[in-house]
């Protein structure tokens, strides 16, 4: 059975590798790339086609909610969830207006994306 | 930028270590030196922190250039200055006020966690999509034209009014309309998008909270309805909201007046509100999601936005407008040719305006400065359409660019012009390497992925008007 596809976007090697960490042992998640800041996000999105990407909000160059935007408008736009350091009603409203799908905190990644993910999977046949 | 790291300055080293403990503890990313020289500038973008914290200066000088680096960027991160700068720094630093915020020490965590929470929301607005033009919906169809008639109609009135429309259709653009043609305009505008914020959180956010109210509410806090006092207050996304959250509001509607969330004293309020949904409220009554009173307590003035695609004549003004828009702002520019702007005439739009713009945007920063041709859009705008010949007008014919060293008198689109001489250069180096890119990227001094990342960027080698060999 296919795996969901997911793209890591984040500029902190650190946070990276321990996601990685953490996926690695999700038997119907397929970390398909990894991305370090938007620009990237949006050509990795173009050539791997993940069904998710997981943005981080803050980033050089490009940050999350203008590469979310710009993902949005490619065709058959993958499912959206910015993290953010801070979680507040501020960054939740930023996050929706530029069509991010959910919103997470970092401080508590992992509790707060699987949830997402599952049901995705669930939705998607993956699990 | 990154929302977690923090430069802090300080020549006072043991200072400057502990408030870095802080902020390691604080899940932070603190850089702390103790003197600006110990930064390599070329190698940083004042975009690279989130804040800077400013504490003693020993050598002026190498403060000087900092200053004057950090300056030359006018959405650089905000100073937190310790007390020794409380009183002039601003002044003595030529620093904005809005940019210059006094941190107290020893560090008060609440203190701290805001101004970087307030840092981290200035630089979010200062990202923000550009949105379409102030001054009410664009275009002149007819469906734009009664839209315009409806606004003027309610505006001078303090009446509620319900927006209604399809997901993207600007509700907002006219809401903002109606408010700022209504005795209200000198009063606030205060929006907030029900549907982003989970309802236990929403309560606290329409209407304050009580310091010690519930866990995190370390201080007390103005809600959006007393920050849109004598103004008005727009409630995106109405349908989103909860059934013990109607209640609520449905009371605020009818008595004009409120409690903060854990406080007992009632709070009169002169608010008019506009609200807007993309959903059916009628279905959801039906289906019990929705309560009937307070539909009825909305629905004094129903608009209807019209979809993008019921007003299509309107798209070449909407695409100009949003062009401009995004030059205004610096985000650089785009123009299409008569042909994709007629693929785009004959798209269905599910996503509105707000597609449109997310288009014009993803569109200007991927062929900046560039001509888009009908067959440079994505895929789902070209579905079913045979694309007609195109005038051949792209990158690769684009004019030579002459330099510039001085500001002409009527100015220059710098991000442009930058973009045309780089375009030229990258060409030029190209054509002397045989269309090699790693040997271009030497003459260029820069790496291969960079200059790969550039090519894209700028849609150059695509369609083969440039011949590119990845390896020597």
């Amino acid at each position: 059975m296919n795996r969901l596809t997911v793209l890591l976007v984040d500029d902190h090697d650190g946070f990276l590798n321990a996601a990685m960490r953490h996926f690695r042992n999700v038997g119907w998640l397929e970390i398909v790339g990894r991305a370090m800041n938007g620009l990237e996000a949006i050509s990795r999105t173009e050539e791997l086609k993940p069904a998710v990407v997981l943005m981080d909000l803050a980033m050089p160059e490009m940050g999350g909610l203008q590469a979310t935007r710009l993902i949005k408008a490619q065709t058959a736009p993958p499912y959206i969830v910015i993290a953010s350091h801070f979680d507040d009603a501020e960054h939740r409203e930023h996050a929706a207006r530029a069509g991010a799908d959910a919103f997470i905190s970092k401080l508590n990644y992992v509790q707060e994306v699987m949830p997402i993910l599952a049901r995705l999977a669930g939705e998607r046949g993956h699990v | 930028m990154s929302e977690s790291r923090i430069l802090v300055i300080d020549a006072d080293r043991s200072r400057g270590e502990r408030i870095g403990t802080i902020l390691d503890f604080m899940d932070l990313t603190p850089r702390v030196v103790t003197d600006a020289d110990e930064l390599h500038l070329n190698r940083h973008d004042p975009q690279d922190w989130l804040a800077v914290v400013l504490g003693e200066v020993t050598d002026k000088r190498t403060w000087k250039a900092f200053l004057d680096w950090l300056k030359r960027d006018p959405l650089h991160p905000p100073v937190l200055a310790l007390p020794e700068h409380h009183l002039d720094g601003a002044a003595d630093y030529a620093l904005n006020e809005a940019n210059f915020w006094p941190l107290d020490y020893p560090i008060k965590q609440p203190q701290l966690v805001e101004f970087l929470r307030r840092a981290s929301i200035k630089k979010m607005e200062e990202v923000a999509d550009v949105g379409l033009p102030k001054g009410g919906p664009t275009g002149s169809s007819g469906a734009v034209q009664k839209l315009r008639r409806m606004i003027d109609q309610v505006a001078s009135f303090d009446t509620t009014v319900l927006i209604l429309g399809e997901s993207g259709t600007a509700k907002e653009v006219a809401a903002r309309a109606i408010y700022e043609r209504s005795a209200r305009r000198s009063g606030p505008f205060v929006a907030i998008n029900c549907g982003a914020i989970p309802s236990e959180l929403l309560e606290s956010e329409l209407f304050g909270h009580e310091k010690g109210s519930f866990t995190g509410a370390l201080t007390s806090r103005k809600g959006r309805f007393e920050l849109a006092e004598g103004g008005t207050l727009f409630l995106d996304e109405i349908g989103d909201m909860s059934m013990p959250m109607q209640v609520k509001l449905l009371r605020v509607l009818q008595e004009r007046s409120f409690e903060r969330v854990g406080g007992s004293e009632t709070i009169r309020c002169n608010v008019r509100v506009i609200a807007a949904t993309h959903r059916n409220l009628e279905e959801a009554i039906a289906k019990g999601s929705f309560r009937e009173d307070l539909f009825y307590r909305l629905n004094v003035f129903p608009i209807e936005m019209p979809s993008l695609r019921d007003r299509r004549e309107d798209l070449p003004e909407l695409v100009a407008a949003l062009t401009k828009q995004l030059e205004k702002s610096g985000r650089g520019s785009v123009r299409l040719s008569p042909e994709a702007l007629a693929v785009l005439q004959a798209y269905q739009w599910p996503g509105n305006v707000r597609e449109l713009s997310n288009l014009i945007e993803r569109l200007a920063v991927l062929h900046p400065a560039g001509l888009v041709r009908a067959r440079d859009l994505p895929a789902r705008y070209r579905d079913g359409i045979e694309l007609p010949e195109e005038t051949e007008l792209d990158l690769a014919e684009i004019e030579p660019v002459a330099v510039v060293d001085s500001l002409p008198a009527e100015g220059i689109d710098l991000k442009d012009h930058i973009a045309r001489i780089e375009i030229n250069l990258i060409k030029a180096a190209l054509d002397r390497a045989e269309g090699v890119v790693a040997h271009a990227a030497q003459l260029l001094g820069l790496r291969r992925t960079t200059l790969v990342e550039k090519l894209r960027k700028y849609g150059l080698g695509r369609d083969g008007d440039i011949n590119l060999t990845s390896e020597p």
